[in-house]
């Protein structure tokens, strides 16, 4: 049933959950990763959680796995339960809260997935030393901890606490004297940490020493939950056995208790959290899923975030509809189409994207490589590797592309990829055999051409200019324009598309449309001195906006009726 | 006898060949070639005492390799590539010092063929390069943002670096400029930028943390080099900015919007103006000369948003200075006119035996590295001479630089790799004027870790010792935010 749960939670409701983990990480398979996680204290826990994401690439099986690694945990802690409170009949629903708390505990997107693996493998060595010989128990926690420390880090701290009840129930050590094994333990946990700060982890930060290296996205943030989640673990293992779940609307009350948590921590959390909009959408941009971004963007006005926005001008710019359709949408200025780099990975990754697909390679490769960088933990990620490859390959750097795409290859489910672009590497002339690819190395600019912010307009005019067939860069010139409220150059631009033919309309674009009738009118012009192309529909609702504006401008249906969603509106309110 | 100890000699690496593990070499064919090897190491002069110039032979599955002395010893190796012992090829540099070290080169195709190639000639000076290692920062060639930085030493006798200051020990956006006096590991300064911000000086154990940046001072101090005394560090101050291209071959140009030249005086914390390095022009790159007594910097015309980059062109000045009062000449001598050659020069290095001056030249620009033209040139300071460097240049770009402490050996950057990271390469010096073939920085498996290297590396410099910096000291003094504000000298 919990397996369900938590299937139905990542696998459907919340897939880019799942990505959002997968892309920003790089798990290869080979000696080589594995010995540089084992490198520093927690490696392997990471390591493992690592190889754990990497399934989260397929968004079903990456909830069957996660939903299977949750379950283990509950059974884990369950088997340890009975084990300590010497009783084969507790039931498995406390044991399930530990999963629960990991599920509302990971709605923080920096909550990383080593974390709760970290717990597993702390849980598990405590069910492996239950098996170690009385005699052999002091000393074998000698060797053990300092070696836990080293693979797992601070969850440690979960396997000490348990560890010594182990020793209580399992050899009837008295209580005291597994209270003192327990801060031994903990002192010979904090003398590992102070060694290794001392010798091979000399620079790292305490933070990193102390409470694991990669179990929080965030440098210098140690979460409090991270600590509940850790004392969650050993309470549940120490005290389930204390519960009265005997009565008899314990478990019931229990499991009511249980779906309102998941409800309230998770739906709702996940829900109400704006910033799941920005990792929904961009989600899909991965995927190339255009219409989902649309229609995302399109029921969620009140998630609008600057990435969706930006998100939402390229999905509509690949269907052809931006000129059409991108002031149903709230926007900003320039940045809403082009978004300005802000050292954060989401600012410019929808324009990286963006860039790709106009042909501007080296802007392309320019954002990948900041986006990638700001990446919290400084992972790095394989849909950025994935795209600086085909951007140095396009560029016919062909020896920094295999910098990139090795990695790749090392890699479940990019290898195919990365094979694809060695085969390229190999023989250029493959290049061309891709259609993106091959369209891109047409587009691309070879001159000297400077990347100026100001006059992006004109660079993508140039670009048009250079390939009529680069009908995108064209819409971004005219709606940068229309952004940047610089209509001169819009009526300068704008015959260029040949009455909308050449950006693929059968009519003029509604915003264009709108830009036009707006400049006549600004020039004392009337609805007479409209030419032909502006359709009966744009003429009347631009009558009924120019009257509503001298009525009331800040009526209802100026602010959130249909003409909210115009042009018009969009340049009266910049003015 | 002579014969016999001739035929012993050429039958040994044959007997030592039969008795490795590896695939045996048989119906091996020879070719009138030298091997395809990575990295070219055919004729480079090599200092004594060095890490193993190990290589890759290129299509190979297996090699043998046999490094014999013109004077003594001889040393082999067997495997996937060239992998010699440490010690051992360290051994037989030595013996050979100022003379050759012939390689001779058996490797197996992926077809099964046994080839024998002609050998490669490898020259050791006897010129020594008494330096524990190199200083650099390691960065990915990047554009606005950098994650995984660090500054690092390399031990050149082995294959080890160490960290010097992390990505990973400190909580800081950016750090760079690790620069000692004359390759005097006890005498160094870093700066760290970001939220928690400053100049590490490190001085005979002694550390203090400066904020360079005063009122009447454009920026924090920037691209530095220290007087021999240890006492003062000339600085320029560089507001900097980055465009970028969009055609293929161009990547990025970095550019000054404004920049100063002074002196620090770092035991009074005291800065040092004048008005003839903080002009209306941009005075950048400032070095002491070896005796102290004058300082070299570059100057150009500022830059006009109007005008193209490609018109920033640097010219080489320089102005006295006067070490016991601390104070800068009235005049400014220009010593190479570059902009009226259409050329820019940048990273003026004097060797520190005062007789040459080593610099980067491109076509314009402050900043090289992303010049593909951007060549490495010398003054001789005596006769005014100079000349680019081609035996060390390459077709792409050429950019930092430094001379060792006996002024025989330099250490620059260079991306003749792959056109995008920039690898360290070093060259001898022989005194009278010509450099030797330039050599990579030697790694135990050169194709595989360069390939798999994704950083650059930056501002190499020689150290005598390994660099000692407490960390975790420098990083709570920085997150203390405790840092001496300079003040102006009177």
């Amino acid at each position: 049933m919990f397996f369900a749960v938590a299937f139905v939670t990542y696998g459907l409701m919340h897939p880019e959950w799942l990505n959002f983990h997968e892309q920003f990480q790089l798990f290869q398979f080979g000696s080589e990763y594995l010995l540089e996680h084992l490198g520093y204290a927690s490696g392997l826990a990471i390591y493992i959680g690592e190889f754990v994401v990497q399934f989260f690439y397929l968004p079903l099986l990456g909830a069957a796995v996660w939903a299977a690694v949750l379950v283990a945990l509950g059974l884990l802690i369950h088997r340890l339960s009975c084990r300590i409170s010497e009783r084969r009949d507790l039931p498995v629903l406390p044991a399930l809260l530990m999963p629960l708390l990991i599920m509302i505990y990971q709605v923080d997107e920096h909550a990383m997935a080593a974390y709760p693996v970290s717990i597993i493998l702390a849980l598990l060595a405590a069910w492996g030393y239950s098996s170690v010989r009385p005699a052999w128990r002091v000393y074998a926690n000698i060797v053990i901890i300092p070696l836990l420390y080293w693979l797992l880090g601070y969850t440690v701290l979960v396997y000490i606490p348990v560890a010594a009840a182990l020793d209580h129930v399992d050899h009837k050590v008295s209580i005291r004297a597994s209270v003192v094994r327990g801060v031994v333990g903990v002192m010979l946990y904090v003398v590992s940490a102070l060694v290794v700060s001392r010798t091979v982890m000399l620079h790292y930060i305490y933070r990193d020493i102390f409470f694991g290296y990669d179990y929080y996205r965030l440098r210098m943030v140690v979460p409090v939950m991270q600590h509940v989640v850790a004392l969650a673990a050993v309470l549940l293992v120490l005290l389930s056995g204390l519960m009265p779940l005997s009565k008899k609307l314990a478990k019931p009350v229990l499991a009511v208790a249980m779906v309102a948590a998941w409800y309230l921590g998770c739906v709702r959390a996940f829900a109400s959290d704006v910033w799941y909009a920005t990792i929904y959408v961009d989600y899909q941009v991965g995927k190339e899923n255009w219409d989902k971004v649309i229609e995302y963007c399109d029921k969620n006005p009140d998630k609008t975030t600057y990435y969706t926005v930006n998100a939402v001008n390229l999905a509509l710019a690949m269907k052809g509809q931006l000129a059409e359709r991108m002031f149903q949408f709230p926007q900003q200025d320039q940045t809403s189409l082009i978004g300005n780099f802000q050292n954060e990975v989401y600012s410019a990754l929808a324009t990286a994207e963006a860039y790709y697909h106009l042909g501007l390679v080296n802007s392309s490769l320019r954002l990948f490589f900041d986006s990638q960088e700001c990446v919290k933990d400084y992972s790095k990620t394989a849909r950025c590797y994935r795209r600086m490859a085909e951007l140095f390959m396009i560029n016919g750097n062909y020896e920094v592309a295999a910098k990139y795409s090795d990695p790749l290859a090392r890699t479940l489910f990019y290898s195919d990829f990365a094979h694809k672009l060695e085969a390229c590497y190999a023989d250029p002339s493959k290049i061309m055999q891709d259609p993106k690819w091959a369209q891109i190395k047409r587009f691309r600019i070879n001159d000297n051409v400077m990347h100026n912010t100001l006059h992006l307009n004109n660079l993508f005019t140039g670009l048009y200019q250079m390939n009529n067939d680069n009908r995108m860069a064209l819409e971004y010139a005219l709606c940068l324009d229309l952004l940047n409220g610089d209509l001169d150059h819009f009526l300068k631009r704008f015959p260029l598309t040949q009455g909308g033919r050449t950006t693929g309309f059968v009519d003029i674009p509604r915003a264009y449309q709108e830009a036009i009738t707006y400049v006549i009118y600004k020039r004392g012009g009337s609805v007479w001195d409209l030419p032909p192309y502006i359709s009966p529909v744009v003429q009347q609702d631009f009558n009924r906006f120019v009257t509503l504006m001298s009525q009331n401008p800040n009526c209802e249906e100026l602010r959130t009726g249909y003409l909210a969603k115009t042009y018009w509106r969009y340049v009266v309110s910049s003015n | 006898m002579k014969n016999i100890k001739n035929l012993i000699l050429s039958a040994l690496p044959l007997a030592l060949l039969m008795s490795c593990g590896g695939p045996k070499p048989g119906n091996v064919a020879e070719r009138n070639m030298l091997p395809p090897v990575f990295p070219d190491i055919d004729s480079i002069t090599i200092p004594a005492d060095i890490a193993p110039i190990n290589f890759n032979v290129d299509g190979a599955t297996y090699v043998y390799a046999t490094a014999r002395g013109s004077v003594s010893g001889q040393i082999e190796c067997d495997g996937e590539w060239a992998d010699f012992d440490i010690d051992q090829w360290r051994q037989l540099t030595r013996d050979n010092a100022g003379g050759c070290i012939s390689v001779d080169v058996t490797a197996l195709d992926s077809a099964g063929q046994w080839s024998k190639y002609q050998p490669i000639h490898i020259f050791v000076s006897d010129d020594p390069m008494p330096e524990f290692g190199v200083t650099y920062r390691r960065i990915r060639p990047g554009y606005e943002t950098f994650s995984d930085i660090g500054i690092y030493q390399r031990d050149l006798h082995s294959f080890e670096e160490l960290p010097i200051i992390t990505y990973r020990s400190i909580q800081t956006d950016c750090m760079n400029c690790h620069v000692a006096n004359r390759c005097d590991a006890n005498c160094f300064q870093i700066h760290v930028r970001g939220n928690h911000f400053g100049t590490i000086f490190q001085k005979d154990g002694r550390r203090e943390l400066m904020n360079t940046k005063h009122d009447s001072t454009i920026a924090n101090c920037m691209y530095a080099y220290w007087h021999p005394t240890g006492k003062y560090v000339a600085y320029s101050l560089n507001l900097v900015h980055q465009s970028f291209w969009e055609n293929p071959t161009k990547n990025i140009e970095v550019y000054d919007l404004a920049s100063d030249a002074l002196v620090l005086d770092v035991e009074n914390h005291e800065l040092i103006l004048s008005p003839l390095l903080k002009t209306k022009d941009f005075e950048s790159y400032p070095v002491f000369s070896a005796d102290g007594n004058y300082i070299y910097f570059c100057t150009s015309k500022p830059y006009v948003e109007q005008n193209l980059l490609d018109s920033m062109r640097y010219d080489l000045c320089g102005v006295a200075f006067d070490p016991v009062a601390g104070r800068i000449g009235d005049h400014v001598d220009t010593i190479i006119a570059a902009s009226k050659m259409g050329k820019s020069i940048t990273h003026p290095r004097p060797s520190y035996d005062g007789k040459y001056l080593l610099y980067s030249i491109a076509d314009y620009s402050v900043f090289p590295i992303h010049h593909r033209e951007a060549e490495l040139a010398i003054m001789d300071l005596q006769t005014g001479e100079q000349r680019i460097l081609d035996e060390v240049n390459s077709p792409s770009a050429e950019s930092f630089h430094n001379w060792n402490t006996t002024s025989r050996w330099i250490v620059f950057s260079s991306r003749r790799y792959n056109n995008n990271n920039n690898l360290l390469y070093f060259a001898h010096w022989d005194g009278n004027g010509h450099a030797g073939k330039p050599f990579m920085l030697p790694q135990r498996n050169p194709r595989d870790y360069y390939h798999k290297m994704m950083h650059s590396y930056n501002v190499p410099d020689f150290t005598l010792q390994k660099v000692d910096l407490d960390i975790r000291a420098v990083a709570s003094e920085i997150n203390d935010n405790k840092l001496i504000q300079v003040g102006l000298k009177k």
